[in-house]
């Protein structure tokens, strides 16, 4: 229970920025998305049911700070998740490198899944997509250089708070 | 037959996440999202002053010439202002009495609410802005937000000390407009915000005989139709119009300010009576 409070508590910190961050790049119309990272990151940290917990919440702390059906980021979070589940033993998570590929893949999946909920609202959805895509670009620099140094802080994170990461059984 | 079901596990437990989200009431889910909200609130609350701090000292680093000539400047402004306010006074008495022969209920009156602004989110999905008054300051959702270049957007969250504003660049959103020279209304759509430009949106519905070029645009404004922005608050620039699919009608492009995206404070128009908001 204490290693999901405070992988939770780093996730919220990474919303945070990004919210912050998000906010700077505003005037030049750039977002950063970092979804997948925290898919992913909670799936290397946790427990199944306690990675199934945290990665609902976080989704549902992003849907608060949206436009949108409360509770898609969530089911989609999960959706991904329950999927990197479904694959776990095929993927390379036990290197450093394999988690990073992991994370970008997962910021994909769920930045396209976002924009074609979204893009039916838009008049001229193909004028959408020049944008969507230096988006995901942006997006996705920014999570290969931040999730080795995110992977180590949530670790460290639960080294100081006397927790234990007990993902290797996903029970 | 175990390891079958330890595959499909995260799937079934999906679908009985999935299932039981949506039939949770709407009402605690609305609960769930401003807790959410709320939970994470204070951190960009405490951002935004921190950054009026800064901006604070660092205009206080002004030399005094500097600060002289700003207020000559605005005490020119101040004239110039004070000549409008005696005309516009002249203009609502005008109109009052027009409005008072020709029978015409009386539009929504509106008390103005400054707010600075704590949060920008721009991403393609959508465009909002959260700002640092809420509840208390009596803001309801709904209401009408402006700046000095026209209509921003409208209230859609109103949480206790803060609020979230959809802005007219969000594709979600849709306004009735006017096409200056053209007494025909119009119907207005946010569009797209490409990245290094400016934030565009759409209008349908415009009739055959407008005519714009991006070298000869024309000024979109508010129809006053629906009752939630008053008329004539500029919304754009429609830059094109071509012929629709029906030949009907026309749909052009708008080019909206690009300063849209930089705003630090803007006023709300809580409306006095707010049943009147649709």
């Amino acid at each position: 229970m204490r290693a999901l409070f405070i992988i939770f508590l780093t996730l919220l910190g990474l919303e945070l920025v990004c919210i912050e961050l998000n906010h700077a790049l505003s005037s030049l119309h750039l977002y950063l998305f970092t979804g997948g990272l925290l898919i992913s990151s909670a799936l290397f940290s946790l427990s199944y049911k306690q990675g199934l917990v945290a990665v609902f919440a976080i989704g549902l702390s992003y849907d608060a700070h949206a436009s949108i059906y409360f509770g898609t980021h969530a089911l989609l979070f999960i959706s991904v998740y329950a999927m990197l589940i479904h694959l776990r033993n095929r993927l390379p998570y036990d290197h450093l490198a394999g988690r990073v590929v992991i994370a970008l893949i997962c910021n994909l999946v769920v930045f396209v899944a976002l924009t074609f909920l979204r893009i039916d609202l838009v008049a001229q959805p193909t004028s959408m997509w020049p944008r969507v895509i230096v988006d995901i670009i942006i997006s996705q620099i920014f999570v290969s250089l931040i999730a080795p140094w995110f992977f180590s802080l949530q670790s460290r994170a639960l080294e100081l708070g006397n927790a234990t990461a007990s993902r290797s059984n996903f029970n | 037959m175990a390891k079958r079901f330890d595959q499909a596990r995260p799937f079934i437990t999906l679908g009985v996440v999935a299932i039981i989200w949506i039939a949770i009431p709407v009402a605690v889910k609305t609960f769930v999202r401003a807790s959410f909200f709320e939970l994470t609130a204070p951190v960009p609350v405490a951002e935004s002053y921190l950054r009026d701090l800064q901006a604070y000292w660092s205009l206080r680093m002004h030399s005094n010439n500097d600060l002289i000539e700003a207020g000559r400047d605005l005490a020119r402004v101040n004239a110039s202002y004070s000549l409008s306010v005696q005309q516009n006074s002249a203009l609502q008495a005008e109109n009052a009495r027009l409005e008072h022969i020709l029978n015409i209920p009386p539009r929504p009156d509106f008390r103005y609410e400054t707010a600075r602004v704590v949060e920008r989110d721009f991403s393609a999905w959508w465009q909002r802005i959260t700002i640092r008054k809420g509840n208390d300051a009596g803001i309801t959702v709904g209401s009408p937000v402006v700046w000095t270049e026209g209509v921003v957007g409208r209230v859609t969250e109103v949480h206790s000390y803060t609020s979230v504003v959809e802005l007219i660049s969000s594709p979600g959103v849709r306004i009735a407009g006017l096409i200056e020279g053209s007494p025909q209304p119009v119907s207005y759509q946010g569009g797209t915000n490409p990245t290094f430009s400016r934030p565009q949106g759409t209008v349908e519905f415009v009739p055959l005989q407008i005519i714009a070029e991006p070298s000869t645009p024309k000024r979109l404004v508010t129809s006053g139709l629906g009752g939630v922005f008053p008329p004539g608050l500029s919304l754009g620039q429609v830059i094109r119009v071509e012929p629709s699919t029906d030949g009907l009608f026309k749909t052009g492009e708008v080019e909206l300010d690009s300063r849209l995206s930089e705003l630090s404070e803007v006023t709300v128009l809580v409306p006095l009576k707010p049943e009147v908001l649709p």
